[in-house]
């Protein structure tokens, strides 16, 4: 086969059973990979209603064709299940340098079913595949882990792995790759910690066939282009921290649970702050011109200590602005705590955010807490985040995540997020379309299905006005289809929803891969079907329009002073329309008519 | 004369007069200067000043400083 490997490695981990089984051509043909092809597995054969940290959830390892074939940014992995922080499939991605050797091992995915007796890990060396003990990992942190997983087995092998927050099954821990890369978000380390797993652990030495090497060259002139042009080299000197800068400037930089649009502090977080105090290095994933990775020390001067990789931009918003920390330092070693224990950062300061507005409400006290949460307090979110990893006093309650203790505290309109998952770090009152997206991602408050940045802050293709619906449902659904095929082929989304051709680009380099031509209209038709089968899964899990929602203040608080000052996102008038043009019902369930014209019937 | 309160964003921070690892600095113009004048003063083609904000509202080349102004130069960047 060209691009795929042909095989998916089915584990289950109750009987401890292993089998290879082919991967199916058409399938591949019709969802490509990562998130389609894996969605479509749970479609088949998830069991809807299960408990998605009880035996009977799936989760899958999974590639897509483009993966390490020398396509632009091409090494990227994803996770998928049903998500235990939302009840949707989710679908959570990673970069970094596991998903080489996961492929070059020989397959494009791995199915884990069932729930072993005592912690294992998965070793994969080629044709070799086992199940170990793991009990000498267990508790262990992620740089341990990787660590003595190495020691045991090859110093060669790339290890993906849960730490403290994914054993406890903290509703929002990440699975681990590369020690410090993460498939963070909806709490897929949570279902591999119920599952008994603590890691993957990969080493391969196969190549990966490719239809048409020589069209494919055109990767490494696009990639020269990107590293010459400025938006490239500003992508490798400052990483995505640079985006700081450009959120507070346009009031979009969510500050203070999504009160405010500006962060007073932003220039002590930014990707300046960044290179004059904590940078060692800026650092790629697998066959990356980007170099948007950051790796970083805090200085001697610092009360913080540690070395270790970030923050990105998602963590400068959400451990920084949103819970009002303006001190880098304090920030990183709040990344680095967890990156260890294996959290999320996103939905970590998503849940501080709303901890932290609760306890100013006084529904939260010191006395539950065990310490006083004010805004801004980093020493105290520290020792939270710790508390939360290791499910330790209040930590127990806030390991279920920001909406269910907002739910719990009768404060529901405190928590910022949809469908259980806290915000990524765009304001939706000053980018409504942003607003659509996260009300329509399968997953909730989610900014990887398909950000509208480009659009309607860098107004690329075209200028639009982000105040404005006008346009948002049509440029939404465009995002999220385009978005939907670049993720199924296991590439990374940042250069291709860069580049204003980013969408006939992949079309290309997916037609060069695996041999079939195939043109940017077909590219985002498999996109939409792929979107819409997660749209069905999630109805199959009893998700509709009731869901698809934003808090009131984005709908009904008028935006904070700067740019946009007293907008709201109007999102019904948005929404109507985004079902209309999807062809779903106005349940938001698709239509017997559009799931016929996908082939999804 | 006025003074203006300057950020400079991403790549431009190498265009600071007093280095790149300014935070922001105070420039002095002829009154009546406009964001053009300041791109002028700082080096910066207009085509490379993607995002203008004066006083955390929307600029442009055309909008007129005056004391006290806090302007801020973004170049193009995208989300992550």
């Amino acid at each position: 086969m060209n691009g795929w490997m042909g095989t998916i490695l089915r584990v289950d981990l109750t009987s401890g059973g292993i089998v290879k089984e082919p991967l199916d051509v058409e399938m591949a043909a019709a969802y490509v990979g990562g998130r389609g092809l894996a969605s479509r597995i749970l479609y088949d054969e998830l069991n809807m209603g299960c408990d998605p940290l009880g035996p009977e959830n799936m989760l899958i390892f999974i590639t897509g064709p483009l993966t390490i074939t020398g396509a632009l940014s091409s090494g990227r992995y994803m996770v998928v299940t049903k998500s235990p922080l939302t009840g949707t499939v989710c679908t959570s991605n990673s970069g970094g340098y596991f998903p080489e050797a996961f492929k070059t091992a020989g397959y494009d995915a791995i199915v884990f079913t069932g729930r072993a007796e005592r912690p294992v890990y998965l070793l994969v060396q080629d044709d070799h595949v086992e199940l170990r003990d793991a009990s000498g990992l267990w508790g262990r942190d992620v740089p341990a882990t990787c660590e003595k997983v190495r020691r045991e087995t090859h110093r060669g092998v790339r290890v993906a792995c849960i730490g403290p927050a994914g054993e406890n099954l903290v509703r929002y821990a990440a699975v681990m790759n590369d020690v410090n890369r993460a498939a963070a978000r909806s709490g897929v380390g949570a279902v591999m910690g119920s599952k008994n797993l603590k890691a993957v652990v990969v080493r391969g030495t196969k190549g990966v066939r490719v239809a048409d090497p020589e069209s494919l060259l055109k990767s490494t002139i696009i990639a020269d282009h990107i590293k010459k042009a400025d938006l490239g080299i500003a992508f490798g000197e400052f990483g995505t921290p640079l985006f700081v800068d450009v959120m507070n400037a346009n009031n979009i930089m969510p500050t203070q649970n999504f009160r405010l649009g500006f962060f007073e502090e932003g220039d002590e977080i930014n990707g300046a702050e960044i290179i004059d105090r904590t940078l060692v290095r800026s650092k790629a994933c697998y066959g990356c011109a980007l170099n948007c990775g950051r790796n970083t020390r805090l200085p001697e001067d610092s009360k913080y200590k540690g070395r270790g990789d970030g923050p990105e931009y998602e963590t400068c918003f959400s451990l920084g602005s949103n819970i009002c920390v303006g001190d880098l330092d304090a920030l990183t070693r709040m990344n680095y705590l967890c990156n260890e224990m294996g959290l999320d950062t996103m939905d970590a300061g998503t849940t501080l955010g709303t901890v932290m507005e609760l306890f100013e409400m006084g529904r939260l006290t010191e006395k539950e807490i065990g310490f006083p949460l004010n805004w801004g307090d980093a020493d105290n979110s520290l020792k939270l985040l710790s508390m939360i990893a290791r499910l330790e006093g209040f930590g127990r309650e806030a390991a279920m995540g920001g909406k269910f203790l907002a739910d719990a505290y009768d404060a529901p309109d405190v928590f910022m997020g949809s469908k259980g998952q806290g915000f990524a770090g765009y304001h939706p009152r000053g980018m409504v379309g942003q607003g659509l997206l996260y009300a329509t991602s399968p997953e909730g408050g989610n900014h990887t299905t398909g950000n509208t940045i480009q659009p309607e802050i860098n107004g690329i293709p075209e200028p639009m006005d982000p105040l404005s619906s006008e346009g948002k449902a049509e440029m939404v659904i465009s995002r999220q289809d385009e978005t939907a095929f670049i993720d199924s082929c296991g590439v990374c989304v940042f250069p291709y929803m860069l580049m204003e051709q980013g969408t006939e680009i992949i079309a290309e380099f997916y037609s060069a891969v695996v041999g079939v031509t195939h043109t940017e209209d077909e590219v985002r038709k498999i996109g939409e079907r792929i979107f819409n089968l997660e749209r069905l899964v999630n109805h199959r899990l009893g998700f509709t329009r009731k869901d698809d929602t934003l808090p009131k203040r984005l709908t009904q608080e008028p935006h904070s002073e700067g740019i946009g000052e007293g907008n709201t996102v109007p999102l019904e008038e948005m929404l109507e329309k985004y079902y209309m043009l999807r062809g779903w019902d106005r349940e938001g369930v698709p239509a017997e008519e559009k799931l016929k014209e996908l082939g999804l019937l | 004369m006025i003074r203006v309160s300057v950020r400079l964003s991403g790549l431009l921070r190498n265009r600071y007069k007093a280095g790149p690892s300014s935070k922001g600095e105070e420039v002095q113009l002829r009154a009546g200067s406009t964001v053009a004048d300041l791109l002028i003063e700082y080096g910066i083609e207009p085509e490379k000043a993607h995002l203008i904000v004066v006083n955390r509202l929307k600029g442009d080349l055309s909008t007129t400083l005056k004391s006290g102004d806090e302007v801020r130069i973004l170049p193009l960047a995208a989300g992550g």
